[in-house]
């Protein structure tokens, strides 16, 4: 559990569906688009991602990943 | 006030063969309707926005309000108060960039031109960030003239803030109660070292020349050279010491995490992230210039977890608070911008169409985490900041008030009070 001002506002960064994120799926970690990430590796209810913008690497929640298609990956509306 | 913005930069970049519009890349030209849907959404009455400088002011005398026509007539019926932004970070085709030493006797011509066209319309920010204009322009060499010596950053310095100066008089010969907010990067720079002092000090001192050319405000002795050494006449230093017009100001701030710096011994500087936060370094403005303080533009980018804007929002309202607390008169907050932006993650200086995961909504207009928090907090904390006094309440005329008989009364007030002060223009 990561504390976040996200529980003062009762916000929810949890996907509603079940999806299997494996590495080297496309994701974004919320339900907006963007930011993207490429998933590393999973471990367990983590995932290693890097921002395909910045290069930037990360660990994520599983259970926030959502799966982009690629064709739409860099539609920005 | 709680705000937000239509971000509207239109640097030129590489070496003036491309032109950045922000509004165009960002959607807003198509979907504007749709974003003042949003602003309405938030429970948002104040938007910091502003016509497209750069086809909207076709030559001397010449302009062309159509999109401004339908857009602010639009925010009139929705009784939104805009803080008009005229000017943000570029200049149409046929002026050139901030070397151009007409530039602000012709901007001043262009925001008295809007002004009478709008005339409901009561605060304005009439050049944006002029600091980070004249370092990003003629400093850094990246925007504009992109300028990389001392002296056009003064060039550049001198002409924006005089044309922030000239606009504010030419808008107050058609508004006289018109409130100019500023929005300027507030900054500071940390020493990494003993001999590190001194170049950070310089950067200190030079942090503040926007604001104090602004005000009126004296420069100290180093400053002064500076300018003088770099072209500032001393005969264009006097023209802002006796063309104050503080007292129709309020101190607007902007403040995100790249704001602050480490300063090498050998004057290299480099982020340093927040050390001291936005609280500290605005009781620092406020210290120098007594004016009433805006936090008017801060945000940060979504991240893997997804809720990094929502801390940051948060983290940046309880600065403001603190900051009222200590007894700064404190009028507003704004999360900026309303949308993601395109490619702030370079500056703006490469045109790679890179989505900036700063906005309240993304670019398919859907809100983000912060601005659920957002909407969360103007519901929450809306009625608290103006009970802080009752006696220093931001004299704001709502756009549907302005007919009212009360509201004439007050204008009326407000020109027979600037014809005092243009009567003895010492006493500003």
């Amino acid at each position: 559990m990561l504390s976040s001002y996200s529980d003062v506002f009762g916000i929810s960064h949890e996907r509603d569906a079940h999806e299997e994120i494996q590495a080297g799926d496309l994701v974004r970690t919320g339900p907006n688009q963007f930011p993207h990430f490429s998933v590393i590796a999973v471990s367990g209810d983590k995932a290693w991602v890097r921002n395909v913008s910045t290069g930037a690497d990360a660990l994520a929640l599983v259970s926030r990943c959502r799966k982009i298609e690629p064709a739409l990956a860099f539609a920005a509306e | 006030m709680f705000a937000t913005g239509i971000e509207n930069s239109i640097p030129k970049i590489r070496g003036g063969a491309i032109r950045v519009d922000q509004m165009d890349s960002c959607g807003h030209y198509r979907q504007w309707r749709k974003d003042f849907d949003c602003v309405e959404e938030l429970g948002l009455k104040f938007l910091r926005y502003g016509p497209p400088l750069h086809t909207s002011f076709l030559g001397p005398d010449r302009y062309d309000w159509e999109f401004a026509d339908v857009t602010f007539a639009e925010l009139r019926r929705r009784n939104i108060n805009p803080i008009v932004d005229l000017c943000h970070f570029g200049v149409p085709d046929w002026v050139g960039d901030f070397q151009n030493p007409d530039f602000p006797e012709l901007f001043a011509g262009y925001a008295k031109a809007f002004a009478k066209r709008f005339p409901w319309v009561q605060l304005y920010t009439p050049v944006n960030e002029m600091f980070i204009c004249a370092q990003f322009s003629a400093m850094y060499g990246w925007w504009n003239e992109e300028g990389t010596t001392d002296r056009t950053f003064v060039t550049a310095l001198k002409h924006l803030v005089k044309a922030n100066v000239l606009a504010m008089q030419a808008i107050l010969e058609v508004r006289a109660d018109a409130i100019f907010i500023q929005s300027e990067s507030s900054e500071y720079f940390h020493a990494e070292n003993p001999k590190a002092i001194k170049p950070a000090e310089v950067e200190n001192s030079k942090r503040f020349l926007s604001l104090d050319l602004n005000y009126g405000h004296r420069v100290d002795s180093e400053m002064y050279e500076y300018l003088l050494d770099n072209g500032m006449t001393r005969e264009e230093y006097h023209f802002f010491l006796g063309n104050s017009l503080r007292h129709h100001c309020i101190l607007g701030n902007d403040y995100y995490w790249t704001n602050e710096h480490r300063v090498a011994a050998n004057g290299l500087t480099r982020a340093s992230g927040e050390i001291f936060g936005y609280s500290e370094i605005t009781r620092q403005y406020y210290n120098r210039y007594r004016l009433p303080v805006m936090h008017t533009e801060t945000n940060i980018a979504e991240g893997p977890n997804g809720d990094e804007a929502v801390n940051w929002l948060w983290k940046e309202w309880a600065n403001v608070l603190r900051v009222r607390n200590d007894g700064v008169p404190t009028v507003g907050f704004t999360w900026y911008s309303l949308t993601d932006q395109m490619d702030w993650d370079t500056a703006l200086r490469e045109p790679n169409m890179r989505v900036h995961p700063v906005g309240l909504y993304d670019l398919n207009r859907e809100i983000r985490p912060v601005g659920i928090c957002y909407r969360s907090l103007i519901a929450d904390w809306g009625e608290v900041l103006p009970t802080q006094s009752v006696c220093l309440v931001v004299p704001i005329v709502p756009p549907a008030e302005h007919d009212d008989p009360a509201s004439h009364r007050k204008r009326s007030e407000a020109r027979q009070l600037r014809e005092a002060e243009l009567a003895a223009p010492e006493a500003g």
